[in-house]
């Protein structure tokens, strides 16, 4: 494993987060999140309701294409979680053709940016990602075209808000450790998936929790395993989710990484020391690993297990 | 006159969209931003009504009248629709609204008092809205929005004919104020005859809608609460976007300057009250203000005070390390981000309430320091400098040790705020904590012994309602109030002697 490990050499120290009691020791907090986050979740799918010319794999190709663009320009990672929800949201509402697909991605990419970066992405990047496909005005113009068809409705909440507020409350021996990371790896991962789209992002975040929390334990243990029901038992009682449901969840989504995130070798989704980025998409964190320390792994040997096109499995934002 | 922004709403935006453009935004009392697509397309003349001679230096004479029957009174001159070129879709409005011309007169006012009410209610519209008689008319003949479930389609489609998201239904005014992307004006709108705050964002910035713009609309949706600014609308046309927002008279620098800077310290506490209420809804939420000050809050003359200027707030997150620095005024920046930490939280904000605090209570700002060095050395001098039991891991910032501050030890904050009692001195000292994490929250403080005089009845109160609805709460006369120069002199000295 050790080939696996690359030492961060630039640290900046300035970017440890921290835990804001005001914000995860509050009940309410974590209720406002819960209450509201039904509100952005799609209810039906659109492929079969909405879109004619639209069908499933063109939107895992550009969910793949947004992926990769947050990746190279480390995003933060609820951007990339956003970007994929308002194209969701859109879609169930507006028809379009295959050829604006790619044009839509881009302007989703280019609003979560704004509302969540520091130095957003620019038009300009996104116009050379798209290999000049789409143009300045397009862009522009779908912009409030997009956020008109959302009603400006964007701060959509997103699985990665919950990471830390389970963690927290989960009886764990180290909340902001590795795990937390890759909870955040893999949430980003099932925003490639469709059907997940439909699910409330309690639910992924608790579902990649779990998964994160069991491949950290011991990678080998079954879903029927004493110490998953235990999470997912404590998971039932901050969450009020059924355990039920929130197990069928857990199942699913460890079926949807295994081929793209397998167990031994972590997703690290960040670089978490190098850009912060990833700390960012929680309301806190204690970061109790020293900055220098963090590496980035990459599931290499895993490499020819792809399940999808693009490698999806080693994710920088 | 001030002319009426220039309205060319509906743009290639419209000619590119695939769909017929008709569904937009809503949002707070659930209105819709309009449908940029207008309908009614130059049928007819706007009937020449006295009342539009008000608006006459805005009506640009394309308009139409949706209906030609009885013309609304209170909307003064009714729907100028811009003549719009790409937008087919529309005509039905005016269309449905011919049959009024034909119904009996007594037997329509009977309806409308019913179905103005019925509409309102169904619309889910504030209470103070008129519905533009045309509306109404169209509503009793035939009735999209009676006639079986509301679809999310005919309520945007009524909402925009009701006149939400369109620029013509707002009148300029004055112009309030300029920013470096926005420009803010006192507006009125037709439907309501209410003031509004009118901020016009231009759209020219090569990378389209500025963040502030996005951030600020999109977090203030969500927010309803008494003590935070209401976003009633958006326009957009294609060069600028505006919010539409309720209009407050002062903010509190000017409210501040108008008593002399010598506030009776029931307000004080009233509108300090109301500033903690406001931030910890917000905090609640996840979301950071980052930028207060006097100038963002705004009082009306019920001395309600409301958090406003959102543009740098955005939901809670941890800042990265390009996260600048330059967030927060200088003058209500807390020492920790001022010594270059990007860790920043909710304490960010209650830095900045202990300065608006003590600059209610004393009438001078606490810190009002020119640079980020000046800034440290007013903040030291008065809190003392920093040692390692007072902030621990001081001595190991960069930031800190290359400053060489002289050891200046802690002053009593009795001496510059006076007025303070000692609970208000106590509360004013934990807004002042050197160490982010000791900071008192917003919540806390509400709590704070030096609050109990509200009575216990001001934590039950709903976040919609105005701390003013409890018993006992009320304004006082400010001791230096002098009346301003700009009219309504003996209204305002008759309120402040009755109170």
């Amino acid at each position: 494993m050790e080939d696996l490990f690359c030492c961060e050499a630039q640290v900046d120290y300035e970017c440890r987060a921290y835990a804001d009691p005001v914000l995860l020791k509050d009940g309410r907090v974590l209720h406002n999140l819960l209450s509201s986050e039904e509100r952005h979740v799609l209810s039906s799918s659109y492929f079969d309701c909405v879109q004619s010319e639209l069908k499933p794999h063109m939107r895992k190709i550009v969910t793949e294409w947004m992926l990769e663009v947050c990746e190279e320009q480390q995003c933060q990672p609820d951007v990339y979680w956003l970007a994929v929800n308002y194209m969701d949201r859109f879609l169930s509402v507006s028809p379009i053709t295959k050829s604006r697909l790619q044009l839509l991605g881009a302007v989703c990419l280019f609003l979560a940016s704004k509302l969540k970066e520091t130095s957003p992405l620019t038009a300009e990047k996104l116009v050379l990602y798209t290999d000049r496909s789409i143009n300045y005005d397009e862009l522009w113009q779908w912009e409030l075209l997009v956020l008109s068809r959302l009603k400006w409705d964007i701060c959509s909440i997103t699985p990665h808000d919950f990471v830390d507020h389970l963690m927290t409350r989960l009886d764990v021996t180290n909340p902001w450790g590795p795990v937390r990371r890759t909870a955040h790896g893999y949430i980003a991962l099932c925003a490639l998936e469709y059907k997940f789209a439909m699910c409330p992002p309690s639910m992924i975040a608790c579902a990649c929790v779990v998964v994160a929390l069991r491949n950290e334990l011991d990678p080998t243990m079954s879903t029927a395993d004493v110490t998953v029901n235990d999470i997912l038992a404590q998971l039932q009682a901050i969450t009020n989710i059924e355990i039920e449901i929130l197990r069928g969840c857990f199942e699913q989504v460890d079926e949807f990484l295994r081929p793209l995130a397998p167990p031994p070798t972590l997703i690290t989704s960040c670089e978490v020391a190098s850009n912060a980025s990833l700390s960012i998409v929680s309301c806190s964190t204690e970061s109790t690993i020293p900055s220098s320390s963090v590496v980035t792994i990459t599931a290499k040997n895993e490499h020819e297990k792809a399940g999808t096109p693009t490698d999806v499995r080693d994710i920088h934002f | 006159m001030p002319q009426l922004a220039e309205v060319s709403v509906v743009t290639s935006v419209v000619a590119m969209d695939e769909m017929s453009w008709s569904t937009v935004g809503g949002h707070k009392i659930g209105h819709w931003f309009a449908s940029l697509g207008s309908r009614g397309r130059g049928r007819r003349k706007a009937a020449a009504v006295a009342a539009a001679a008000a608006a006459a230096a805005n009506s640009t004479n394309n308009g139409v009248a949706n209906n030609n029957t009885t013309r609304s009174f209170t909307l003064g001159v009714l729907h100028e629709h811009p003549r719009i070129g790409s937008d087919g879709e529309s005509e039905e409005v005016s269309l449905a609204s011919d049959p009024d011309v034909t119904s009996p007169v007594k037997m329509r006012q009977k309806n409308r008092r019913l179905s103005e009410q019925d509409i309102s209610k169904r619309l889910s519209l504030p209470a103070d809205l008129r519905i533009p008689e045309s509306f109404l008319a169209k509503q009793s003949s035939s009735s999209p929005i009676f006639d079986g479930p509301l679809t999310r389609t005919n309520r945007r489609q009524s909402l925009s004919e009701i006149g939400f998201g369109r620029m013509e239904t707002y009148t300029k005014l004055d112009k309030l104020g300029e920013g470096t992307y926005a420009t803010v004006y006192k507006g009125k709108s037709r439907l309501t005859d209410n003031l509004v705050a009118l901020k016009e964002i231009r759209l020219e910035h090569e990378e389209g809608a500025p963040c502030t713009a996005i951030r600020e609309v999109s977090l203030l949706k969500d927010l309803r609460h008494a003590n935070i600014v209401t976003l009633h609308d958006i326009v957009h046309t294609e060069k600028s976007l505006t919010l539409v927002f309720e209009y407050l008279e002062k903010d509190l620098k000017q409210y501040m300057d108008d008593c002399g800077s010598i506030l009776s310290m029931n307000n004080v506490k009233v509108f300090l009250y109301q500033l903690l209420r406001g931030l910890a809804y917000c905090h609640r939420r996840r979301i950071l203000h980052r930028d207060l000050k006097p100038q963002n809050l705004l009082i009306n003359d019920k001395g309600e005070l409301k958090l406003a200027d959102f543009g740098l707030a955005r939901a809670k997150s941890v800042p990265t390390k390009t996260y600048s620095n330059e967030v927060v005024t200088l003058w209500y920046r807390p020492p920790d981000v001022l010594l270059g930490s990007t860790e920043y939280s909710t304490p960010i904000d209650m830095w900045g309430v202990g300065c608006i605090f003590f600059e209610m209570a004393s009438g001078r700002p606490l810190f009002p320091g020119s640079t980020v060095e000046d800034q440290l050395q007013l903040i030291f001098s008065l809190l003392g400098t920093p040692t390692e039991e007072t902030w621990p891991g001081i001595h190991s910032n960069e930031d800190f040790l290359s400053y060489r501050f002289d050891h200046c030890a802690p002053q009593s904050l009795i001496h510059r705020a006076p007025r303070l009692d000692g609970d208000g001195l106590d509360l004013l000292n934990k807004f002042l904590s050197y160490e982010a994490k000791k900071r008192i929250s917003a919540q806390d403080a509400m709590r704070h012994p030096y609050f109990r005089s509200l009575g216990s009845m001001v934590h039950k109160i709903p976040d919609v309602a105005s701390i003013f609805t409890c018993q006992g709460i009320q304004l006082t006369r400010d001791p230096g109030y002098r009346p301003s120069s700009h009219g309504n002199h003996s209204k305002t000295r008759r309120q402040s002697m009755l109170l």
